[in-house]
């Protein structure tokens, strides 16, 4: 669009005598005096009144006239409307460029968009529409009536307060595309969503902070990028750490016994001597196994004792096996294979002392804390056998889970916010219906 | 890439870095016993705990 002649053009209102600043003549239709309101038509010489003033002049936060430079291109502002959906308003200010013709910048309180007239008509691909042969966009609300509320300045049209269309909107992120239609005719205009204080910048108005209101169905999630980055970088992490965990799991057989004990019997204690620790610290796994346990259970008092150091590592193991039957029928429970893990132990000569007590386990009876359920030891107690293993090295389970719920935090919490977001953003639209997967790409 | 993302990745880098050091030196607070393990608890609870 060209402007063969532009210039700037006094004129005075013919309701209140005001000056008037043509901006755009040669293309404006209509005017509405800053004044008082009145819409004049700037097409008879006379400035004939087309209507009266409806409301009380309010101030647009950009005043009329101010020119600036967005994305490139020179702008004066030479209109302003505020229109509304009977929920939600918002304001528009057209912009003019002698050159460029028309272009729009819509506030919607949160964010501004700028935008253009299309000059061709959108391809419909489906539910979708394509412009400019890139993305489609897809259906978000509408058709919904839109009212003007409020007008100032100068405009191609003649617009005036109570003016409605039917509106309907299409969406991709970051871009709008709305259909206006009423009786006489129908316009495409294509919205970019600005990013944050670039209007501002480019008027000369304050600028607005990044905040929790409710953004446009246009709008992309500030999160998206992180959560892509976050889920690649913590799914090699969390890859990584298995990897080292599965090198890591490997084991070596420091010592092994076969003992016995007897049921309700005295307690009996096995040293194994001469457990080696070379190197570094390692974790020492002590398990035993008791597979004849059948409604018994074993203590196993483990010491691990450093012959240079005396030092002492302590834990306990328990070997037990029960089982019944009741009215759901037949059960068990229990490890007969307890497994013992000591963290950290620092090399040198070990020796392990084990003491071992078995006990039945009598229905009925204390089944709560310490010490056998009769207190008697049996002279002629029944012997069951335990093989105790010692092993070095080995992973911890909680270890792994511990570094993967550390590695996960971060794109949990970024996932959060995006969805959030998300949940906010098809607040703001009509259409829930819409297949949402394209935001995420 | 955001900055925030580059600190996540030093951030893994470190607990990678501690990962591979406690699996190498078999520490865990997790352990039931030896340095600095947080124990299994105390003795005695036996007997099933179905019903």
């Amino acid at each position: 669009m060209t402007a063969a002649t532009s210039s700037v053009k006094a004129l005075n209102c013919t309701s209140c005598g005001g000056t008037l600043s043509l901006r755009a003549a040669g293309y404006t239709v209509s005017m509405v005096c800053e004044h008082c309101g009145v819409t004049l038509d700037t097409t008879d010489p006379q400035l004939r009144v087309i209507a009266q003033a409806t409301a009380a002049l309010r101030r647009p936060l950009i005043p009329l006239g101010t020119r600036g430079v967005l994305r490139g291109e020179t702008w004066e502002v030479v209109g302003y409307l505020e229109r509304s959906d009977g929920e939600d308003g918002w304001s528009e200010y057209l912009l003019f460029n002698p050159y460029r013709g028309y272009g729009w910048l819509v506030d919607d309180g949160r964010r501004f968009n700028y935008g253009f007239l299309l000059d061709s008509l959108p391809d419909m691909d489906g539910a979708q529409i394509v412009i400019d042969q890139g993305r489609g966009l897809d259906h978000d609300s509408g058709p919904y009536p839109v009212e003007v509320k409020f007008v100032v300045g100068e405009f191609y049209w003649r617009v005036a307060v109570g003016e409605r269309v039917q509106v309907t909107d299409y969406v991709r992120p970051g871009t709008t595309v709305s259909c206006e239609e009423n009786d006489s005719e129908r316009t495409w205009s294509k919205l970019d969503l600005l990013e944050w204080g670039e209007a501002e910048r480019a008027f000369g108005v304050e600028p607005r902070r990044p905040n929790s209101g409710t953004p446009s169905p246009a709008e992309p999630s500030p999160w998206r990028d992180r959560l892509m980055e976050s889920w690649i970088i913590g799914a090699i992490a969390a890859v990584t750490l298995l990897i080292i965990a599965a090198m890591s799991s490997g084991t070596q057989r420091l010592a092994s016994v076969d003992a016995q004990v007897g049921l309700e019997g005295a307690p009996r204690t096995v040293v194994i001597h001469g457990i080696q620790i070379a190197g570094h610290s390692s974790a020492i796994r002590i398990s035993a196994q008791s597979d004849q346990l059948d409604n018994d259970w074993i203590d196993l008092d483990y010491s691990l004792v450093d012959k240079r150091t005396q030092e002492s590592f302590d834990a306990y193991g328990l070997a037990e096996h029960y089982s019944g039957s009741d009215s759901d029928g037949s059960w068990s429970e229990g490890d007969t294979r307890p497994k013992t893990r000591l963290s950290s132990v620092p090399p040198g000569t070990y020796d392990l002392v084990v003491e071992l007590s078995a006990h039945r386990w009598v229905q009925n009876a204390s089944t709560s804390f310490f010490g056998a359920q009769t207190g008697m030891v049996d002279p002629n107690p029944t012997l069951v056998p335990v093989t105790i293993n010692v092993d070095r090295g080995g992973m911890f389970a909680g270890n792994v889970i511990l570094g993967l719920i550390l590695i996960l935090i971060w794109p949990g919490f970024v996932l959060w916010r995006h969805l959030a977001f998300e949940q906010r953003r098809r607040g703001s639209s009509d259409d829930d219906d819409d297949d949402d997967d394209d935001w995420d790409d | 890439m955001k900055f925030s993302s580059i600190l996540y990745g030093v951030f893994c880098v470190l607990i990678l870095a501690v990962f591979v050091q406690t699996s190498r030196t078999g520490f865990s607070p997790f352990a039931d016993g030896g340095a600095r393990g947080m124990g299994r608890g105390g003795y005695g609870f036996y007997g099933p705990t179905h019903k």
